[in-house]
């Protein structure tokens, strides 16, 4: 084999047994919480033992012999004849750990140091493997199971066959005994035994595809909608209406949209890997502290755009880590639950500790000159105060509760993949911290406007209504337009200096968009509503990456970029 | 500064004739229409449809502190590869007329230090000389450097 095939199948198998460590750290979660799942213990064992012989393939022996004697200490846990304790599952995840290392980093695998490392891991696996057989030997009894299910057998039948096997055949399977005691027909066990091994086989048909080629796909697709929505316009005004080309081409445009939708969706993953990576992160830092924290994750299958759940990883484990090591003291609950709603993601992480102390987090806001000592703070606005930028409740950063990071770089991070963050906390009762993120990153229905010449999009969303405002409507205050009436709300109006840091002021806005967030108002004179789309985000480029009022941009129709307004930032500027 | 030699796009602004290095130029395009970017230096003249790729214009000759010109048939778009940050984006840069591709020898550039030219040191790799005509060779990474980028945002957070 020469360097370079090797290096291509090195690269192939550090990606798969990857995945495979990724599927251990998941089902040892699993079997821990559930040790007698022999589901979870046969896709543990699958997995290392795949890793065994991808090893062997590229000639891995280290990972080769971490991985069988791992798979030897779980196939007695299949067998029955070791229980899946907390020890046992610290030793499985240890050597996944291993294993994980010298993927990162193949030479570690020749390091003396690293060698003899693993070797006294490996020891204590076998002496586990050993002791764990001598303890315990229980009987086959899910086959016995799966026979009361099908009434060919009573309960206390099965302890009886049970109690026969332990006494009188200790070599025979439950199936064999229960044949030979007459319980049941040989068919019915075979049944039994072909229900168990459909139980355990249902896996899903995967392919694995680079990102690139992905975002390529949803990219082009993008252009095919332009190009369309540039035909459809040429097409319009040179056909009737009931032209068979006219039809011909709204066909293609569902068939179009479809695959927009199809290519989009694409991209969506579920929260499950990550929250595995949390859950592991969690458990670790719940053991380093030595607190009783029973840690739970639900709604790991909702799914989210790809990008956005890397850049949430880090947020989220910061998040879990402080509730862990400042939100709880002793014994309580953690809890990371993702929901979809309205068109957002929704990702909170519970705990059910002391909550904040608002009179410390004032005092320390105070000392750091942070806020403004004069003025009356609501309890809200104070738990607030955590996400400033330089507020650190813990004087020295330690390992747990992260590099150093504050709540600030949350919420940076948060606002980056545009979403944000609430806390909910309550003194004794717990903290919550909830992350709003939007679920799509890429689609959305905007409403496209004029402002002084151009084009600019509005998300839908956002707007309650349109108006065109009287004359008595408008509300000046020296000699500017600064609110509007509509009904018995008087709206702030966004200026242009607002908006854009422009000199002149709208000229002879004609019509007045009334954009909404979490029940404020505000209006936004225009010139013109040019029309409602769905439109493809594009993310800001680096280089505009600090205009705080553009959220994305996006191609209409006609070819032209357009910018997407932040809302979040319109009520930002104009006193919220 | 390390002198760049080998093939370069030659252009125009004014009078004045510019270089930079074939290896970096994507494509180069007609005028088209650009959106305008509020909050941004004048010399970023905003962003453009590059086949659905959006990538940022900027003017040269405002950048260089000349006089603005008019846009005509002439007027070109270079679009070139900037590694930013060990990334590389396409950017925009509006001439007023591409003229041709030469060959610039090592021996026949000029290092730039000591000219005093409009152009601020910086950008300056040479000063390449080409026929009867001097090119001054264009450093991309420089015209776009952090640096500038900052000044970009300290504008825009204004």
């Amino acid at each position: 084999m020469n360097i370079e095939e090797n290096n291509e199948f090195l690269e192939d198998f550090i990606l798969e047994a990857n995945e495979h460590i990724e599927n251990i750290e998941m089902k040892v979660l699993e079997l821990e919480k559930d040790p007698d799942d022999e589901e979870t213990v046969h896709s543990l064992f699958r997995s290392f033992h795949t890793i065994k012989g991808l090893a062997g393939f590229v000639e891995q022996e280290l990972v080769g012999s971490i991985a069988h004697k791992t798979e030897t200490l779980l196939d007695g846990c299949r067998k029955k004849t070791i229980k899946a304790d907390k020890d046992i599952i610290d030793l499985i995840l240890i050597s996944s750990d291993y294993i994980k290392k010298i993927c990162e980093n193949i030479p570690i695998a020749n390091d003396p140091a690293f060698i003899s490392e693993t070797d006294e891991h490996l020891q204590k696996v076998a002496s586990a493997e050993e002791k764990a057989k001598n303890n315990l030997k229980t009987a086959d009894s899910k086959i016995g199971e799966i026979l009361v299910e099908d009434k060919k057998l009573k309960p206390e039948e099965v302890e009886e066959i049970i109690e026969k096997q332990k006494t009188e055949y200790p070599d025979l399977k439950f199936g064999e005994i229960a044949i030979k005691e007459k319980k049941v027909e040989a068919k019915d066990v075979l049944n039994a035994v072909r229900t168990q091994q459909t139980k355990s086989n249902v896996s899903e048909d995967y392919m694995r595809i680079s990102t690139e080629k992905v975002n390529t796909l949803v990219d082009m697709v993008g252009e095919l909608i332009i190009t369309q929505s540039l035909i459809e316009q040429q097409a319009l005004s040179k056909c009737d209406a009931d032209n068979v080309f006219l039809t011909n081409f709204n066909r293609m445009t569902r068939i179009t949209r479809d695959l927009q939708n199809l290519a989009m969706f694409l991209r969506m993953v579920p929260l499950k890997s990550t929250f595995q990576k949390i859950s592991r992160i969690a458990r670790d830092t719940i053991n380093e502290l030595g607190k009783d924290i029973d840690f739970s994750t639900t709604g790991d299958e909702t799914e989210i755009d790809r990008m956005v759940t890397e850049k949430l990883l880090d947020p989220l484990v910061h998040l879990v880590k402080n509730a862990i090591s400042h939100g709880i003291e002793s014994k309580g609950t953690v809890k990371v639950t993702a929901y979809n709603k309205r068109g957002s993601i929704y990702i909170e992480v519970i705990d059910d500790g002391q909550g904040i102390n608002t009179e410390k987090v004032y005092k320390k806001a105070l000392e750091k000159g942070l806020i403004d000592p004069d003025k009356e703070y609501t309890e809200r606005e104070i738990q607030e105060f955590i996400m400033l930028p330089g507020f650190s409740t813990v004087e020295v950063a330690n390992n747990i509760s992260g590099r150093g990071v504050g709540m600030d770089v949350v919420r940076t991070e948060v606002q980056k993949i545009g979403g944000k963050v609430e806390i909910n906390s309550e003194k004794g009762k717990g903290s919550t911290f909830i992350l709003k993120i939007p679920v799509n990153h890429a689609i959305m229905n905007g409403t496209v406007v004029d402002i002084e010449g151009s084009n600019y999009i509005i998300p839908t969303l956002n707007i309650k209504q349109i108006i065109q405002p009287k004359e008595d409507q408008w509300v000046s205050v020296q000699g500017t337009l600064s609110r509007i009436k509509v009904r018995q709300e008087i709206i702030p109006i966004i200026s242009l200096s607002d908006l854009f840091g422009m000199s002149k002021e709208h000229e002879d806005p004609q019509l007045v968009v009334i954009l909404e967030l979490e029940q404020k108002y505000r209006a936004l004179p225009v010139r013109n509503v040019i029309g409602r789309q769905e439109i493809v985000v594009k993310p800001v480029g680096e280089e505009f990456s600090q205009l705080g009022f553009v959220s994305g941009m996006s191609i209409l129709g006609d070819g032209k970029v357009s910018l997407i307004l932040d809302i979040d930032n319109i009520f930002k500027v104009k006193g919220a | 500064m390390q002198i760049q030699d080998g093939k370069h796009l030659t252009f125009c602004l004014g009078k004045e004739d510019y270089g930079i290095p074939i290896l970096q130029v994507r494509e180069i395009i007609g005028m088209m229409d650009i959106t305008h970017v509020p909050k941004t230096p004048s010399y970023i003249k905003g962003v453009i449809n590059l086949r659905g790729k959006i990538i940022p214009i900027m003017d040269l000759r405002l950048k260089f502190n000349m006089n603005p010109a008019e846009y005509t048939e002439r007027t070109c778009i270079i679009v070139v590869e900037v590694n930013v940050n060990q990334i590389k984006k396409p950017m925009g840069l509006v001439v007023d007329m591409v003229s041709e591709v030469v060959n610039i020898d090592k021996d026949e550039i000029e290092e730039a230090l000591d000219y005093g030219a409009k152009v601020e040191g910086d950008f300056l790799t040479g000063l390449g000389k080409v026929k009867d005509k001097v090119v001054m060779l264009l450093e991309i990474e420089k015209i776009f450097d952090n640096n500038d980028f900052s000044i970009v945002f300290e504008e825009a957070k204004v």
